[in-house]
């Protein structure tokens, strides 16, 4: 089915792409739509997409279409396609038209080596049973399908946005961690320049092991040891974004290509977004230095901290359901239990301060480093970006009212970071 | 900055995290966008008078401090203290005196054409006022 992209205010438009949508689903036909548009650029898990759920939401609410069955599906792959051609425009190269040519040479794409892609289902389920559902815990009445009680706007704009974040969330929960995407995260995690094989073999096998802690999925190795995965992922990821320091005794492994391989990273970041903010945030004393009682944070202030920067963030990533200041707390006692930190309680077990714990300092702050590796470029980005509004402020005597071309202002910003 | 060794991360050179970082900038108030109703004039942006920073009324100078400021010290405190990064209460006023620079050119080309017409001044109070009114702000 084709259609346009943008709808406008076409209210007839609307309505047909509705009736369309009406008349598949009454016949039984399968419908396959993408709610997560952008994912596949920067690697980040997004923000859904409503458009098409809300027209399906629509024909099942109407009474129109009886029900239909909602089958989320994860499709990965190893290697991130669109990469080299988007860099270009992150840094600011226009995007080239796109024409016959480059479409026909794209088909080199294809033939790409794209290493392993892996495809998943999510079990299926009824939409007519999750709006009765979703009604029961709005009005506790069970079962009375009157789909007709949706007709107040906010009610059905409340269910939609549900709708969505479950069919992400069950993606999601299917949806499995590549060995690029280990390689990527690892690599951009390092204190140092480079990292010798055994040691690359080692913070990936530690690195599935927190993914699989915070309840995400590492692709099946099969049988195949971590050496072998690895050997394999840094082959599709090729020499351009990995290299190979030779001569060494050790062969050594290093970025070559931070960009590109940023978007791998940003494939495991969501896993971890709430330790990484309160790493950065108990930052602000860590980085003072000196004993441990000199790094140590309050908890009001840490908090103080969390909540600035995850409000700054919050276009950035998707913070998990329950919310950043619920999770706070469990993330803190989760962290206490890897003894990353230390939480230094009151008399009624009030939890007043936060540290680094002695075991982590003995590792050489590793865990603590790791999460914060994470969110730094994102914090260094958006300190650029104030520092730069810095400048907008009207020199003296300037006749205008101020107002510049945005586009401008913002191409500035990046020229202000070069 | 990133090649005078101010920046660590050449990532933060990213089209889509400045953007993302412009939006969350617009939703706080810290920035005013007008867009036009004309298609022909591109939208255009401005300091929000609470947040834009003094200059020295004698050298014409931006003076560090004020509510922007204070903003993008909360950001610096969690950011990486490089080991390769030149640091310290200079980077910040080196840094400001290039965004300063930069910024010049801006207001050099704005012409008569990017000043607002009657029309649009209205559209943009009637947009401030619904944003008021939603008050979605996180009051950073």
């Amino acid at each position: 089915m084709w259609i346009r992209r943008s709808f406008g205010d076409d209210i007839l438009y609307t309505t047909l792409v509705q009736s369309y949508i009406d008349t598949l689903l009454q016949g039984g036909f399968n419908f396959e739509c993408f709610i997560e548009g952008g994912r596949s650029r920067t690697g980040k898990l997004l923000a859904p997409k409503f458009g098409i759920l809300s027209f399906i939401l629509d024909s099942v609410l109407s009474g129109r279409v009886e029900d239909a069955i909602i089958c989320p599906v994860s499709t990965q792959y190893d290697k991130v396609i669109e990469t080299e051609g988007y860099v270009g425009e992150l840094l600011g190269i226009p995007k080239k038209k796109e024409n016959l040519a480059d479409f026909l040479s794209a088909s080199s794409v294809l033939s790409l080596k794209l290493g392993r892609v892996d495809v998943r289902f999510h079990e299926p389920w009824s939409l007519r049973q999750f709006i009765q559902d979703q009604q029961f815990r709005i009005t506790g009445i069970p079962k009375s399908i009157d789909m007709k009680s949706v007709s107040d706007p906010a009610t059905r704009q409340k269910l939609l946005r549900t709708l969505g974040y479950k069919v992400l969330s069950d993606i999601n929960a299917v949806s499995v961690v590549m060995p690029t995407a280990l390689i990527g995260t690892v690599l951009l995690t390092l204190r140092g320049r480079g990292v010798g094989k055994a040691e690359l073999i080692r913070r990936v096998e530690w690195l599935s092991d927190r993914v699989r802690s915070k309840g995400g999925r590492v692709a099946h190795f099969g049988s195949a040891p971590t050496s072998v995965v690895i050997e394999r992922g840094l082959d599709v990821l090729g020499k351009d974004l990995v290299g190979l320091v030779e001569g060494l005794p050790e062969p050594t492994y290093y970025a070559v290509d931070r960009f590109q391989l940023s978007f791998y990273r940003n494939m495991t970041i969501h896993l971890f977004i709430s330790e990484a903010l309160i790493s950065a945030s108990m930052y602000l004393k860590v980085k003072q230095g000196g004993g441990p009682d000199n790094q140590r944070i309050t908890y009001d202030e840490l908090v103080a901290q969390v909540l600035f920067l995850s409000q700054l963030f919050r276009g950035e990533f998707i913070y998990p359901t329950e919310g950043l200041a619920v999770n706070l707390d469990n993330t803190l006692r989760g962290l206490e239990a890897d003894k990353v930190i230390e939480l230094i309680r009151d008399n009624e077990d009030k939890v007043t301060a936060v540290g680094l714990s002695d075991v982590e300092r003995a590792a050489g702050r590793e865990n603590y480093d790791f999460y914060c590796f994470l969110i730094w470029p994102f914090i260094e980005a958006s300190w650029l970006a104030a520092v730069s509004l810095m400048g907008f402020s009207p020199p003296l005597g300037y006749k205008g009212d101020g107002w510049l071309d945005s586009a401008k202002c913002q191409s500035s910003s990046q020229l202000v970071s070069l | 900055m990133y090649h005078q060794g101010d920046l660590s991360y050449f990532e933060a050179v990213n089209k889509e995290t400045l953007k993302n970082a412009w939006a969350r900038f617009e939703d706080e108030g810290i920035i005013e966008v007008a867009k036009s109703r004309n298609a022909k004039i591109l939208p255009r942006a401005k300091l929000a008078p609470d947040w834009t920073p003094l200059r020295n009324p004698t050298t014409g100078r931006i003076v560090p401090e004020g509510k922007l400021w204070n903003f993008i010290e909360r950001i610096a405190q969690s950011r990486r203290e490089g080991k390769n990064r030149r640091d310290g209460a200079t980077v910040s006023t080196r840094v400001l005196r290039h965004t300063e620079t930069i910024a010049q050119n801006l207001f050099a080309d704005a012409t008569a054409e990017t000043n607002m017409s009657e029309e649009d001044k209205i559209l943009l109070k009637r947009k401030q006022k619904r944003r008021q009114a939603l008050q979605a702000r996180a009051h950073l």
